[in-house]
């Protein structure tokens, strides 16, 4: 009996083989589309590699600004690196931001010319040669003076903005007085790695100072996400095609059904005996179209290639495509399999010259 | 004998899908247009990073009476933190001149001003990312290490894809992309006379590619060899530090142009595929009507109908089907599609795909969809007319039986 089951199981005839390639022309856009988006991200991040990745910087928070950080977890950062103060300030209707580093390291070349009672506006600061500059923060009541350095030209930097104004780590924290044992943010040499494992460890992300980086690893993710609505839709048509192809296999096989049922088969036997069939036909194509996915993705490049297009496309197959199909095949195989399994389920036999 | 509630049904459902995904296809496939050019736009772009596009040139234009806006811009590539959920999101930051950019994209400022220190921020993004006029926004630098921090002042809205965008200053984004004092990275121009400003262009001996409205490149002043670009390509696809270590400006300009055609074969690629599978997908539907209606194709086969008549009526109601199908589907799947745009449910890079949701596709997604209806059904027709008459006859005599009964085994209880 085993045996005529597992012979029913695995038929395959020219109907089922015909769903097979169905099948499988399903998952091999599934991989083919999973692998071509894999492949464009990792191209992008095997280049986004090269950059120049700089500084790395820690802040909590929306913000720069707004970030606050606690003074004990800096004192204990191995290496190199330089704690920042930022508030935003308004003078004289130009809103502004009032920096502050200490950078016992001088990772910036500002050590010498940040004086404990006078503030160094930058390169394109919009109000230059004056002595003093009035500014108002939102923690002020009233306006407060800044005396402005005349001894040393407008600081100029390429990484931060030159129309900030350098200060004190004492007078930011007159501008901000939430700031008073804090630090808005820190910058770590990209040289620094056991800086950035300490902040880790402490809970807190570093970002890259160089955002095209995470520009293309946050883009793709976005894309990545998109690809569900190809995955429900393929996921659908091979539904679809499995529950059509069940009632045809089942209307053909009602003389099958009645022999197994005559030889004591249960109607529990005859559910699993098709949905098994309907696991298999759908395992078999999602093998099948695996590979079709694979070949497809990396000639649909190939093609596009001697059409004249050209792309930074070089597909790509990880675990998860090729994990992913299968899955999809079985979990299709039952959901279209079980209706034309129950109802198979349900033939009778009235007299025993039906089968005999 | 096939138009039947269940058929139709399921043949819109596989329609359906189809047909959502073509204007979803093609508005992946004119985003990186509409992003970096945009509609009855001309660009002037630099030839590669040693020759740059100068500000001035944009300025000059229009005093020379070229062209009717000339917009110099600056785009770079960052992330922002999203503030409705805490996560970073990737976002295009353009530098420009706000006046000249709105006049260009047909824009306006629907909240705030674009003052001193000024950040502009589409009513788009600002929707999705919760960013509101006097929130801060830290941006960290493009192709170099950077930071800036500015607050928003104001919200403009073009109905584009710039929506999507944040305007700054471009001396911020020059900051960000580390390019000279006076360069920008493209001149985005309105004008009635492409022919005159690419003579202009080539009589004064500017280096630059014009890109057409129709988005055609046309050097002007510069010639690349075939080994030039092969190498160029090359360089590019494998990521050969050699050949593009000048800055990483190259790379960002030479993967915005691979980009675009990588995007165009991705989308090609998928409407194929998509067809395929609803091509299946409708096989499958049809296989089980023909085979339900086998008796009755006997009967006619029986009675002396030949296969060109029988293949006329299935034909006949194979279109009737298709065509029904095909607009309930058609319909349905582009209002889907409209639904995914005014939900702004698919995000690339930071920007809404917009669905391409036009007539004119419209009217080609429905043939389409009638030709693969047509094609399923008769692809399953010939195979089921390849058997004999009297066999399709015999066939449908054993009807299941919808009411349990006991096994012979369980009658004799054994």
């Amino acid at each position: 009996m085993r045996n005529i089951l597992a012979k029913m199981v695995l038929k395959i005839n020219k109907r089922i083989f015909a769903t097979i390639i169905g099948i499988a022309l399903c998952v091999m856009y599934i991989v083919g589309t999973m692998s071509m988006v894999t492949g464009l991200h990792e191209g992008t991040k095997d280049t986004a590699a090269l950059f120049d990745k700089g500084f790395l910087i820690v802040y909590d928070g929306y913000t720069l600004s707004e970030s606050e950080l606690d003074s004990d977890i800096i004192e204990d950062i191995p290496g190199r690196y330089a704690a920042c103060l930022l508030v935003v300030g308004n003078v004289t209707g130009i809103e502004t931001r009032v920096l502050a580093l200490e950078d016992p390291t001088s990772i910036f070349d500002f050590g010498s010319k940040i004086l404990r009672d006078k503030v160094l506006p930058g390169s394109g600061f919009e109000i230059k040669n004056v002595p003093f500059l009035n500014i108002t923060t939102a923690f002020t009541q009233s306006p407060i003076i800044l005396n402005v350095s005349n001894d040393y030209d407008p600081y100029t930097s390429a990484f931060f903005p030159d129309n900030w104004i350098l200060a004190s780590e004492d007078t930011i924290r007159i501008l901000n007085p939430t700031l008073e044992d804090k630090y808005s943010f820190i910058v770590i040499p990209k040289d620094n790695p056991e800086a950035l494992e300490y902040l880790k460890e402490n809970g807190y992300t570093a970002v890259q100072s160089v955002g095209i980086v995470d520009f293309f690893e946050l883009g793709f993710s976005q894309i990545e996400g998109n690809l569900w609505g190809v995955v429900i839709s393929s996921t659908v048509i091979i539904i679809i095609l499995i529950y059509n192809i069940m009632r045809i296999e089942t209307q053909y096989r009602v003389p099958d059904i009645k022999i197994i049922k005559y030889l004591g088969a249960s109607p529990k036997t005859v559910i699993y005996v098709f949905l098994f069939q309907a696991v298999f036909i759908c395992g078999v194509g999602a093998v099948l179209g695996l590979a079709l996915g694979i070949v497809a993705a990396n000639a649909i490049v190939a093609l596009s290639q001697l059409l004249g297009f050209s792309s930074v496309l070089v597909p790509q197959v990880t675990l998860y495509i090729v994990s992913l199909p299968l899955a999809i095949g079985i979990f299709a195989g039952l959901i279209g399999g079980i209706l034309p399994a129950y109802k198979a389920s349900k033939t009778t036999i009235r007299t025993s010259r039906e089968v005999l | 004998m096939l138009i039947h509630k269940k058929n139709i049904i399921g043949m819109i459902l596989c329609i359906m899908l189809f047909s959502a995904s073509v204007p979803i296809l093609m508005g992946i496939k004119s985003s990186p247009n509409s992003i970096f050019k945009g509609e009855n736009v001309v660009t002037i772009s630099q030839v590669n990073t040693t020759t740059p596009v100068l500000t001035s040139l944009a300025f000059e234009l229009e005093d020379e009476g070229i062209v009717d806006v000339a917009s110099p811009e600056i785009y770079a590539f960052s992330y922002v933190i999203n503030r409705k959920n805490g996560g970073h999101e990737p976002v295009i930051v353009r530098g420009v001149e706000p006046e000249k950019f709105l006049s260009i994209e047909n824009a306006h400022v629907v909240e705030g001003d674009y003052e001193n220190n000024f950040m502009l921020i589409g009513d788009e993004l600002s929707e999705r990312l919760g960013i509101q006029i006097g929130h801060g926004v830290t941006i960290t630098g493009s192709t170099t290490p950077a930071i800036l921090e500015l607050t928003v002042s104001g919200i403009f809205s073009s109905k584009t894809s710039s929506d999507n965008q944040i305007l700054i200053s471009l001396n911020y984004a020059r900051k960000l992309m580390s390019i000279g004092e006076y360069d920008v990275l493209m001149i985005r121009i309105k004008t009635d006379d492409e022919n005159r400003l690419i003579d202009y262009l080539t009589e004064n001996d500017y280096n630059v590619i014009v890109t057409k409205k129709d988005g055609t490149p046309v050097p002007v002043n510069h010639e690349e060899t075939y080994e030039e670009r092969i190498a160029r390509e090359l360089g590019a696809k494998y990521s050969d530090p050699e050949k593009f270590s000048e800055s990483n400006q190259s790379f960002v300009s030479t993967f915005v142009q691979r980009g675009v055609g990588t995007i165009n074969i991705v989308v090609l690629g998928f409407i194929a595929l998509n067809a395929i599978l609803t091509f299946i997908g409708i096989t499958a539907i049809l296989a089980r009507a023909v085979f339900e209606r086998r008796k009755d194709i006997g009967i006619l086969a029986a009675i002396g109908a030949d296969k060109k008549t029988i293949y006329i009526l299935l034909l006949k109601e194979l279109l009737v089907i298709s065509i029904i199908a095909s607009g309930i589907g058609v319909v349905i799947g582009f209002i889907s599609a409209e639904i995914v745009n005014n939900m702004g449910l698919i995000v690339a890079f930071g920007v809404t795909i917009q669905p391409t949701i036009e007539l004119f596709l419209f009217i080609i997604t429905f043939f389409i969809a009638i030709i693969i209806g047509c094609t399923s059904g008769l692809f399953v027709s010939s195979i089921i007319l390849t058997e004999r008459p009297s066999k399709l006859m015999r066939e449908i005599e054993d009807k299941e039986e919808v009411a349990e009964a006991e096994t012979l085994a369980e009658a004799i209880g054994v």
